[in-house]
């Protein structure tokens, strides 16, 4: 029985790869659509004066030639929702194998963390249309998964006495939701530095930023998703600690992993500071971003690895 | 409508949403409001950085106050709170001896479950139970259990199994049959299948001192090159092999030494690879002669043994404490916006009321312009964009 359906979760994350793949393809025409396309859409901005002060006019907006969504990003868009359900039900299918959350080794967690970071992508779209990060985030899925079933992979076995706990639950599975807010906004900091540059006068050959949002708005939206990110990690922190102190006997005791958590919290609590300092908005405090989601994933891979320490349950 | 009438249903409208506000008056009629709300977002951000402060302070001194200790303790042996009884013990700064509650700890059993269904896992430990029996000084002796997750609170501080092994219980006895040595000896695990690494120290009672390097299989199975090795955690064909030694321990000088290693290098080996007797193989229940008539030895049982955390740390609800507080003050600071709103009736030259309304974000506000257009919207009942 385990085996079978070890073997239908398998199966089910191939599949979700390929689509994803074609996914990925769609959203880069999509990109090369829009570098093409003229600028037909204008973004409309409140009125901002004097820094933070925003004095309410009643703008009258240019409709933008509303034109339906283009055909490449709907598909892309499909396609990026067919291949997560697969996903998430080959997480499902492995966590029915295991009889267990589907997130006790590294292979486990990859699979279920980037099934988390495609889902509050789709779930974004609701709030704002950040679809044109498809590509970005359909591409990490799809290297995450691969390294995973490549490398990381491994057979289902029982959890140690160390692992079960209730706190598997809850604190590995916020600390993957906070990844996943931390990766959008990473990618929103990564089209903002371009825009920037754009934006400064500098030469860039990426028309495609045309029609992306300006800088300062794909900041806003980068610090709304982060602070979310912060919120989760913060608690994962503080669920960490009350776990180690049932599991090991103390709430902190310097283990790599409690330090690298530590030091991704320390980053992304300097990202919230320095957008509350002039000078540091902008592109500072995305680079802050982006090197704040480098930690997690550096924590996550090589901490894992290479680094001795209790939370060595990568299972390789 | 005319101005006062505006001002003062605006007054009433930013009140009812929260708004602290102040109505102002050119001459005697009131023409503007200004408000203000979210003052929680500032009281969230002071929150918050106190309570970092307040985890700091409770790690820093409170600490001081605990203690750990750590025990090894064999089934069916006991262990007291005291600090003579432990292995090891690392009290903070501030510690007393009176921070020591008198308890005693008895391992009845323990129990190790190991998975024998799953073949890719075979082996593997699912489930680790200390059955013990605990008696606070002066009250009944009550049974508990010890789990890895699941520590014993007792004393008001907590008891974690951290580790386990093998004690084997060797009995030494002299050419008379006198039993001279009859302890488990708790052998250090070196792998995943516990073959471990096993001292024992005879100063006295024989002819001579005798010291022993044993090596420990619970599964012995003999591997191609001859060497042994264990392929199964459990119990199921033990095998201690015993290496003896004469020669001055080193135990009457009154210095203290490690009782996991034997230094052999003063030492002669008298069974063993570097001597003519071979090793001393013994199974369990097995009986075998010393050399040179010094004695027999019996591997007469093999319990296992757990090893005890205790921790004492009386700062560490506190700590929890500030840290709620942490997570508390930080979603009120970052999510609750803090802003300041003005509804401003001007009479224009014809009679007629013309309202203004505008709005100020303290921080990051995305929300802001919405706010605005709801209080105008509500306000005047004219619909408008935001």
């Amino acid at each position: 029985m385990t085996d079978t359906l070890v073997q239908y979760s398998l199966l089910a994350v191939y599949s979700a790869m390929a689509i994803y793949t074609l996914a990925f393809i769609m959203f880069t025409l999509d990109l090369a659509r829009r570098t093409a396309a003229t600028p037909a859409t204008v973004t409309v901005e409140r009125t901002v004066a004097m820094g933070s002060t925003a004095v309410f006019e009643k703008v009258t907006t240019d409709a933008p030639a509303k034109r339906g969504t283009p055909r490449y990003l709907r598909v892309a868009m499909a396609l990026t929702l067919i291949a997560w359900v697969l996903h998430v039900s080959a997480a499902v299918l492995r966590g029915l194998a295991a009889g267990r959350v589907p997130w006790a080794n590294m292979f486990e967690f990859t699979l279920t963390a980037t099934a988390i970071i495609v889902g509050v992508f789709l779930a974004v779209q609701f709030w704002q249309d950040l679809r044109f990060l498809g590509a970005f985030i359909t591409g990490f899925a799809l290297i995450a998964l691969g390294v995973a079933t490549v490398n990381f992979y491994v057979d289902v076995v029982p959890l140690p006495p160390a692992l079960q706990s209730a706190w598997l639950v809850i604190h590995v599975f916020v600390a993957t939701l906070g990844t996943g807010f931390f990766a959008l906004g990473a990618g929103l900091s990564i089209v903002q530095l371009l825009q920037a540059r754009r934006e400064a006068g500098k030469a860039i050959r990426l028309n495609f930023l045309d029609t992306l949002p300006n800088a300062e708005r794909l900041e806003n939206m980068a610090y709304r998703l982060i602070v979310v990110g912060f919120v989760f990690w913060t608690f994962t922190l503080i669920a960490g600690a009350v776990w180690a102190e049932r599991a090991w006997g103390r709430y902190w005791g310097w283990d790599t992993k409690e330090v690298w958590t530590f030091i991704i919290w320390t980053i992304f609590a300097g990202y919230i500071h320095a957008r509350a300092t002039r000078g540091w908005r902008g592109s500072r405090s995305a680079v802050l971003a982006i090197v704040g989601f480098s930690a997690v994933m550096f924590n996550f891979t090589i901490v894992n690895l290479f680094f001795k320490g209790l939370h060595a349950y990568s299972g390789l | 409508m005319d101005a006062a009438t505006a001002v003062t249903t605006a007054n009433d409208l930013l009140r009812k949403q929260g708004y602290r506000t102040e109505v102002y008056a050119s001459g005697d009629v009131p023409d503007s409001v200004s408000a203000e709300r979210g003052y929680l977002r500032e009281s969230g951000n002071l929150v918050f950085h106190i309570a970092l402060i307040g985890v700091l302070i409770t790690v820093g001194i409170g600490g001081g106050f605990g203690y750990t200790g750590q025990r090894v303790v064999v089934e069916g042996y006991a262990f007291s709170n005291s600090l003579a009884s432990y292995d090891s013990f690392n009290p903070g700064r501030f510690f007393t001896d009176t921070a020591l509650v008198p308890y005693t700890i008895a391992v009845d059993s323990f129990k190790v479950k190991y998975e024998e269904q799953n073949i890719k896992a075979l082996g593997q430990p699912i489930d680790f139970t200390a059955n013990v029996t605990t008696t606070l000084r002066g009250e009944q002796p009550q049974s508990a259990t010890i789990k890895v997750n699941s520590p014993l609170e007792i004393g008001g501080s907590q008891v974690y199994l951290l580790g386990n092994g093998y004690a084997p219980q060797v009995i030494v006895r002299d050419p008379e049959g006198t039993v001279v040595f009859a302890q488990p000896t708790p052998c250090l695990p070196q792998d995943a299948n516990l073959f471990s690494v096993c001292i024992v120290k005879l100063p006295d009672g024989l002819s001579e001192q005798i010291g022993m390097v044993g090596l420990f299989y619970p599964t012995a199975v003999v591997l191609a090159n001859g060497g042994g090795a264990s392929n199964y955690p459990d119990l199921l064909n033990p095998l201690l092999n015993l290496e003896v030694y004469t020669g001055d321990l080193g135990l009457d000088n009154g210095k203290g030494s490690n009782a996991y290693s034997l230094d052999t290098d003063s030492l002669t080996q008298i069974a063993g690879r570097k001597s003519d007797v071979k090793t001393l193989s013994l199974g369990l229940g097995d009986t075998v002669d010393l050399p040179n008539g010094l004695g027999t030895v019996e591997l007469a049982a093999i319990p296992r043994f757990v090893s005890l955390d205790v921790h004492h740390d009386p700062s560490q609800g506190w700590v929890l404490l500030f840290a709620v507080f942490v997570v508390a003050g930080l979603v009120t600071s970052l999510f609750i916006p803090r802003r300041r709103m003005w509804v401003k009736a001007v009479t224009e030259n014809d009679g007629s009321v013309s309202l203004e309304y505008a709005g100020l974000a303290r921080g990051d506000d995305p929300g802001l312009v919405a706010a605005v257009a709801e209080i105008a919207d509500k306000h005047s009942g004219v619909k408008v964009d935001s």
